[in-house]
């Protein structure tokens, strides 16, 4: 008899951990710390604030955008593009902050 | 529940319980921290002054500064305050590192204080783990994703509104334990979004130095210098007869008002070029930050003040403000104190809604031991550690070399102890180590309420505060560590 009932119980992947889970932790820090990074490089670059204005101002910032990342980051429905739209958008913010 | 919820739910309850087991002693410490100068009292075991009048605690602390100090190029002097009823004064070449004591405010007398760790230490651990600049990326990692945790906590949790009125203790003990859980993270949710947020500001400074390094070539010291101005000039080697320090601080009290100065720093004393600069006490405001003025010290002239401020950098120091909280007196203290024990406890619901709920699924294998094992003693061993560390200071010889390392090793040991007992004794350590921690603060601050003699009201204060979270853990450890808890 070959029914699905008599086939072996089927195991969970066992790949979820570093296919899904691992991509999404390493973009919530690392994604995170990326886009901080850039969006603060990009106020510093061109708001028309004094040096002191500008440290204290974009310091207050902080945690916004890694909290944004952060929860993203597991709530994307795929990993790649809980991994690529931080990035991308870092590397944008970033790019736009060099150019002046 | 939809995909989104249950990755939020996923996020919100597993990051939760990781980072519970460090953001639950940084809760209870920090929330102890918020005593710093009282348990600094308490642990050094000074005895207590009445108070007195700025001016004769300045004026007993300049003639003791000429006596040991004379040849230092730099003396401070701290007045004494409500919180810290002495003199602390310091001499010595470097402003950061100087030779310190205290003298008792009426006399003015040397006292004799006890080497210790102090309540420094728990600010200290708060903040950084003892680990200095790494300890701050933890801390800083473990704050963002609190914050991260809160908000998703309250997008799992939108009948929010329907639930705050709705504590059901007899429902089932699942269900009531998720209602202290909703119920306490809706009460202290805009206190743990307040004091989560400028705590990872605060720790910005050192995990993102990205405009550190746009503005200022990533060199720190260069920002405090653009906001804060500094009055200084070099000595003149020419001896000349000084204003008595009363006097500086009679013109200062002028600007501030009577009462106003918190401490003076006494620049190249006894020299022509002699400064006194005076600051103005923060505990009054919100913003951490304090105006000064510096007078030429043989004339009385005001040589530089400063008392505005780049709106952006008070702004920055209203959120530290906010989370050291220096204003606002007891009543503030107390509400800190409370409100971050319960957001202690609420992580602390959470976590063990979590494990209850593993248990029943997957049984106790080896790695629920060690998740119950690390989350005991997150929440029963530090409150064991501290109690430690606390006892460690009263028994200790008093003239033991090194003494403060002895404390926090103490610490430390105690922790990792209950660790490892935790990890032992498996279900069985949740009541023994909230028994255990309860009588370790219960007896603590008994004790020394009892063999304390001396009247000191902080002294007395710090006991009794002690003595109290000793019973609330107890009872907790009963009511809620039950074996049919689990």
């Amino acid at each position: 008899m070959n029914t699905p009932a008599s086939l072996p119980p089927r195991r969970r992947p066992r790949t979820t951990w570093a296919v899904d889970l691992l991509p999404r932790i390493l973009a919530a820090s690392l994604g995170g710390y990326a886009l901080c990074w850039s969006l603060i490089s990009l106020l510093c670059a061109w708001l028309p604030l004094s040096k002191p204005s500008l440290w204290f101002f974009t310091g207050q910032l902080v945690p916004l955008p890694f909290v944004g990342v952060l929860l993203w980051a597991f709530a994307a429905s795929r990993a790649w593009q809980a991994v690529a739209y931080p990035l991308a958008l870092a590397a944008t913010l970033q790019t736009l902050a060099v150019l002046r | 529940m939809s995909r989104l919820g249950k990755a939020l739910l996923g996020l919100h309850a597993w990051g939760g319980m990781v980072f519970s087991w460090l953001l639950i002693p940084i809760f209870v410490t920090g929330s102890i921290a918020v005593f710093e100068p009282e348990l600094t009292h308490w642990m050094q075991t000074r005895t207590f002054s009445p108070p007195t009048t700025p001016a004769n605690a300045v004026a007993l602390a300049e003639a003791r500064l000429g006596e040991v100090g004379a040849s230092a190029p730099v003396w401070r002097i701290q007045l004494p305050s409500s919180r810290e009823p002495h003199i602390g004064i310091g001499w010595g070449t470097n402003p950061r590192r100087m030779q310190e004591e205290t003298l008792e405010a009426t006399s003015g007398t040397p006292m004799a204080t006890r080497e210790t760790a102090g309540g420094h230490f728990f600010t200290h651990f708060h903040a950084d783990l003892l680990l200095g600049p790494p300890g701050r990326w933890i801390v800083g990692a473990a704050g963002l994703f609190m914050l991260a945790a809160l908000v998703s906590g309250v997008l799992i949790h939108h009948r929010l509104i329907h639930d705050f009125f709705v504590l059901r203790p007899r429902a089932g003990k699942r269900r009531s334990w998720l209602d202290v859980h909703n119920l306490g993270g809706v009460a202290v949710l805009p206190f743990l979004l307040m004091i989560t947020y400028t705590g990872c500001v605060i720790l910005a400074e050192t995990y993102m130095p990205a405009a550190t390094h746009a503005l200022y070539e990533g060199k720190h010291r260069a920002i405090r210098a653009d906001v804060v101005k500094t009055f200084e000039r070099r000595r003149s080697d020419i001896a000349a007869e000084t204003l008595p320090l009363s006097d500086h601080l009679a013109a200062a009290e002028a600007i501030f008002g009577p009462g106003g100065v918190s401490s003076l720093v006494i620049r190249n004393p006894g020299d022509r070029a002699g400064l006194v600069q005076a600051y103005r006490r923060v505990d009054d405001r919100l913003s951490a930050v304090s105006e000064h003025v510096t007078f030429d010290a043989t004339t009385g002239e005001v040589f530089g003040m400063q008392r505005d401020w780049n709106p952006m950098t008070f702004a920055y120091r209203t959120q530290v403000g906010l989370h050291v909280a220096h204003f606002g007196g007891p009543a503030i203290r107390w509400l800190y104190f409370f409100s971050g024990l319960l957001g202690a406890l609420v992580m602390a619901v959470g976590t063990l809604l979590l494990l209850r709920k593993r248990r029943q699924k997957s049984g106790p294998d080896p790695a629920q031991r060690w998740l119950d094992a690390f989350s005991c003693a997150s929440l029963c061993g530090i409150w064991t550690a501290c109690g430690a560390l606390l006892a460690a200071n009263h028994l200790l010889p008093a003239d033991l070399a090194g003494r403060p390392d002895y404390e926090t090793r103490t610490f430390f040991f105690v922790w990792l102890a209950s660790l490892l007992h935790a990890s032992w004794r498996g279900d069985r350590a949740w009541r023994e180590q909230g028994v255990l921690a309860a009588l370790v603060c219960a007896l603590c601050g008994a004790s020394d309420l009892v063999l304390g003699g001396v009247d000191d009201p902080i002294r007395r204060g710090i006991d009794l505060g002690f003595f109290l979270c000793g019973l609330v853990l107890l009872s907790s450890s009963r009511r809620f560590f039950r074996q049919d808890a689990h």
